[in-house]
């Protein structure tokens, strides 16, 4: 996850200047988001600044452990509204860092798309916890100078003809999740004992054939396009634009197991200053407009508009199974250990 | 510390049987050896010879090429051009390790991580001599120097003297054909330099071998050496006794250079002797030309001062300027009265009547035409 | 001369930065060891389950064991290269040795991580050796064998740390007179008797050192070896490293560090002890 934070703060910078904080000034209203880059460009922050005489006050996070510390410290003080990772709602709800959202409140609730509109992520027990603005995947990334169509399985990072030209991600919920899939767990990020020594037993025989476990996004693409790797567990769907644009013949595809993916939402904190407010600023954000220029300018899966996700390619947030925080990251963090010492 | 030890008497000789093992003789040639660096001369095409068992110093101020010769000969330097040989064999091209030579270094290079007779014995190890007959040499060599009880001792444990003596020993025990010392004794106090000055020349004396001593210290030449070889710029100014050296100097650097001196300048008469400022003199002029200009130079302690002269006798009548009381001897300086810009120095041997001479006495100052050395005033 | 007070009180003003910066962290850090972690939440009791656990389970003292191996290879290799490499350049004439010292140790001023993907990219199948190989006819196609093994850690590392083995022994032949090496010439050792018997002796403090100073850096990489090192990348400073960067196990890793910690520190004592038994 963090990885793509990183790839996106070196690759994108532009027109942030108007996100500043000096742009506020005391006499308007002030919203003050905690975001990710990328999710206040502005082209919909400034229409949203205009429309309600509003300045926002943006503060990008650098990591998820930084936001929560931060979050913690103040009890969300710092804060109106913040772009999370649904996988870390928990989390915020176990330490009451939060606000349920009232979806009457919003008139574009209902312009989500039904993958997004009842997530088991971002509404529990009938309440809404998150707003569902931006995802991505990690796919199955192959050559198709190698593979005439695309592999419809996870198998071919198990397949021994492919021996020292399959790569993972060297990350212990990536890896542990995507075998979990391969093998037809329902739920990945919930394994019983079984099911680990499972995960286990095929993620050291995989060992056999990988040819190394890639350190991060740039990493994985300049170990892909040197060394003639045909097929790789993606940290992202930019990776494919990147090895194109090393001259691979790169493609992605969802495997038929299903593929993990990322889902970012809005949410309330509890110390609001301006609740109208924070309300504008979500029907803003799920704006079908702003869904497709995120969608084209950034490549992120957006949650309203299908037809600008299926003209990028991204017609397949069905075939994704988001990520979790796992209940026992722990484990997960021996048995990467183990496998790896294996 | 630093006395040597009691038993170490200066002029107790070590056992024959020491001698023998520690000596070995060579004779030693320099053959228009010279060395530059890009376009500095530090030693200019210098040719002499060293007699078997001789001991030769090598004297001149610093920076004048002394220990250029040195490193030239140990094979530290490669040569310019020119020759070395020893007992008639060219090792110019040889490298250290296999030339008869050793040295001993004015810093004295010790080995830190070695005991004294680990020192002593490195040249031993090396030739890869039988362990038994190693030990007993090295005995020798450190018995030869006094310090057969420190032999388990380390560098850093040793007073300077003793490292010297280590030095010394780590180089005799190797039976070199020519020891080569550049200032041994630079690093050590007064008092422990003339004992070891006084050891050298014995410890010399006894093993007989062809010694090249390298100081900057005219009395330490001068005491120790059979021939002395004065440098100036890279150049040999003269090679000859010590005696010669100091009472024959053949140039004005030599002439200046040991001691108290005289010098005027002259010219070579018709028929002999040389006009001097103070009148004519009837000294030799080996041969010179009518006309040449000369240096003529005469020691202090050549001229006697008296207050009368007696008929036949020559003496100039001179005026005191200055007394200097020294003990034994004592300087007057005086002033002919025919030349009362030129100053002479004189010393004599303090005596009573020494006593009552005051500044501006008359006195005449009396000397042998012999003792007069006539030199060259355009030297080369 | 000062006073004793206001030396005392200079010496504890000076004392005191370093002290607040490098012991309090370490003095936490040791703490932490013995601390345990509770739903996600450390606490602050005593136990010693972490070292237990790194004891019992193969996993962690297995890699431990193999990354000392590793590091030992790597540490020698280095040595065997760089003490020729340093006697070499001390070797030359006084006008080209530190350009040459220059030349070695340039590496550092590069980035770590730039140098790491520069070996890669040589080292790979579309690389520069394996182009070389092919061109030459040596190999009749690409091989991938030359990165992601233990070899290409150990080759890696061996290439990255080999400025820290040069410049300590190269640093220590400064030192040594060069009457010293002169003298036993002069008493008729050959070139490499000398070497044997006076230049290495007196070397020993540097080579000391710089082994020490690369197995340290080798421990305490956890970067090449995921980088180069492919399955056989799995170092224990990757098992660390996964204990704070992954499971927010502080206290294990933190035992770990500790366990890492008296190693080195065990191995700096030892060699100090045999260095001065040199007497150097
Ligand atoms: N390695 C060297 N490079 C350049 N010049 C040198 C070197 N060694 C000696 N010299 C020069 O040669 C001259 C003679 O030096 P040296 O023999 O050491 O004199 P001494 O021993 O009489 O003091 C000096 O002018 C010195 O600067
Ligand atoms: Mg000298």
């Amino acid at each position: 996850m963090i990885k793509r934070r990183t790839f996106l703060k070196t690759t994108l910078g532009t027109g942030l200047a108007l996100s500043a904080p000096w742009v506020a000034r005391a006499q308007t209203r002030e919203l003050r988001i905690q975001t990710w880059e990328g999710y206040t460009e502005p082209e919909w922050l400034k229409p949203f600044e205009e429309a309600n005489d509003v300045v926002c006050r943006v503060n990008f996070t650098t990591s998820d452990d930084d936001l929560f510390t931060k979050a913690l410290a103040s009890k969300g003080g710092d804060f109106d509204v913040f772009a999370l990772n649904t996988a870390l709602i928990p989390r915020y709800v176990a330490n009451s860092l939060y606000l349920p959202i009232d979806p009457s409140r919003l008139t574009n609730f209902e312009k989500l798309a039904p993958a997004f509109h009842d997530n088991a992520l971002t509404v529990v027990d009938g309440e809404v916890r998150s707003l569902p603005f931006a995802w991505g995947s990690n796919p199955l990334i192959y050559d198709q100078d190698y593979f005439t169509e695309a592999p419809d399985s996870w198998g071919v990072l198990w397949d021994p003809a492919l021996d020292k030209q399959v790569m993972m991600v060297d990350d212990s919920s990536s890896v542990i999740s995507v075998a979990a899939l391969y093998l037809g767990y329902e739920d990945p990020f919930n394994l019983n004992a079984d099911q680990y020594a499972e995960v286990k037993r095929i993620l050291i025989e995989q060992k056999q054939i990988l040819l190394t476990y890639y350190a991060g996004f740039a990493d994985g693409v300049s170990l892909f396009a040197q060394n003639g790797v045909k097929a790789m567990y993606s940290m992202g769907e930019p990776q494919v634009k990147e090895l194109q644009a090393q001259g691979v013949n790169a493609a992605l595809t969802i495997p038929k197991e299903k593929a993990t993916g990322w889902l970012d939402g809005w949410m309330l904190s509890p110390s609001c200053r301006d609740v109208d407010l924070a309300y504008a600023w979500f029907d803003a954000c799920l704006s079908q407009a702003t869904g497709k220029i995120m969608t084209e300018k950034l490549g992120y899966g957006n949650t309203t508009d299908l037809d600008a996700n299926a003209a990028a390619g991204l017609d397949y947030a069905d075939k994704l199974v988001w990520f979790q925080l796992a209940p026992d990251t722990e484990y997960r963090t021996q048995l990467w250990n183990e496998i790896k010492a294996a | 510390m630093d006395a040597l030890p009691e038993h170490m008497n200066i002029m107790a000789a070590p056992e024959p049987a020491v001698a023998e093992s520690l000596g070995g003789q060579g004779h030693l040639e320099l053959d228009q050896v010279s060395k530059s660096y890009g376009h500095e001369h530090a030693l200019l095409p210098t040719s002499f010879q060293v007699r078997n068992g001789e001991f030769v110093t090598i004297l001149g101020p610093s920076g004048s090429g002394k220990t250029t010769i040195l490193r030239l000969i140990g094979g530290f330097t490669q040569t310019s051009s020119g020759r070395i040989l020893v007992d008639g064999k060219d090792i110019t091209r040889l490298p250290p390790n296999r030339r008869p030579c050793n040295t001993v270094f004015q810093d004295y290079a010790l080995f830190p991580h070695k005991s004294a007779a680990g020192n002593v014995g490195y040249g031993l190890m090396v030739r890869k001599v039988a362990k038994a007959e190693a030990l007993r040499r090295v005995d020798e060599a450190l018995q030869l120097v006094g310090l057969e009880t420190m032999g388990q001792k380390f560098p850093s444990q040793l007073s300077g003297g003793q490292q010297q003596r280590v030095a010394l020993a780590r180089s005799l025990v190797c039976q070199p054909r020519v020891l080569l010392l550049d200032e041994p004794l630079s690093a050590l106090d007064a008092d422990m330099r003339r004992q070891m000055q006084q050891f050298l020349k014995r410890v010399q004396r006894e093993i007989q071998t062809t010694f090249v001593f390298v100081t900057h210290d005219q009395e330490e030449a001068i005491s120790l050496s059979d021939r002395i070889v004065v440098m100036s710029k890279g150049k040999v100014e003269q090679i000859a006794s010590p005696y010669e050296i100091y009472y024959r100097p053949e140039t004005h650097f030599v002439a200046t250079f040991l001691g108290d001196n005289n010098l005027m300048d002259g010219t070579v008469r018709d028929g002999g002797g040389v006009d001097l400022p103070i009148g004519p003199v009837a000294c030799a002029t080996d041969g010179r030309g009518k006309g040449e200009k000369v240096y003529a130079a005469i020691r202090p302690e050549r001229i006697g001062l008296a207050r009368t002269i007696e008929a036949g006798k020559t003496g100039i009548e001179c005026s005191v300027a200055e007394i200097g009381f020294a003990g034994a001897m004592t300087t007057v300086r005086v002033r002919p009265n025919s030349m009362p810009d030129l100053s002479l120095l004189v010393k004599v041997t303090s005596g009573r009547w020494i006593e009552d001479l005051t500044a501006g006495a008359s006195v005449f100052a009396t000397f042998d035409p012999a003792d007069i050395s006539v030199f060259s005033r355009t030297a080369p | 001369m000062m006073n004793p007070v206001s030396r005392i009180s200079l010496f504890v003003l000076v004392a005191l930065v370093p002290s607040v910066f490098v012991l309090l962290p370490t003095i936490a850090f040791v703490a932490n060891s013995f601390f345990a972690v509770e739903n996600g939440q450390i606490v602050p009791t005593f136990t010693l389950s972490n070292y237990a656990a790194f004891l019992q389970q193969p996993e962690y003292w297995g890699v431990f064991v193999n990354t000392l191996g590793l590091c030992l290879q790597v540490s020698i290799i280095c040595l065997v290269f760089g003490l020729p490499v340093a006697w070499f350049i001390w070797r030359l004439p006084e006008r080209n040795r530190y350009p040459m010292l220059f030349v070695v140790i340039l590496p550092l001023f590069m980035s770590y991580v730039v140098k790491l993907f520069a070996f890669r990219s040589i080292l790979g199948l579309n690389g520069f050796l394996n182009q070389l190989l092919v061109a030459s006819h040596l190999i009749d196609k690409p091989q991938m064998a030359f990165l992601f093994s233990r070899d290409a850690i150990v080759l890696t590392q061996a290439s990255m740390f080999f400025p820290y083995m040069v410049l300590p022994i190269f640093l220590n032949l400064e030192r040594i007179p060069h009457s010293l090496t002169q003298a036993s010439s002069d008493l008729g050792a050959s070139a490499g008797m000398t070497f044997r018997e006076v230049v290495l002796p007196l070397t020993m403090p540097g080579v000391v050192a710089g082994l020490v100073f690369v197995f340290i850096m080798s421990l305490g990489d956890y970067i090449t070896p995921q980088m180069v090192g492919g399955m056989m990348g799995h170092t224990f400073g990757r098992v660390v490293w996964s204990q704070f960067g992954v499971t927010f196990n502080w206290p294990l890793g933190a035992s770990f560090g500790v366990v890492l910690v008296l190693v080195c520190a065990a191995l700096v004592g030892a060699v100090g002890m045999t260095s001065r038994q040199q007497r150097i």
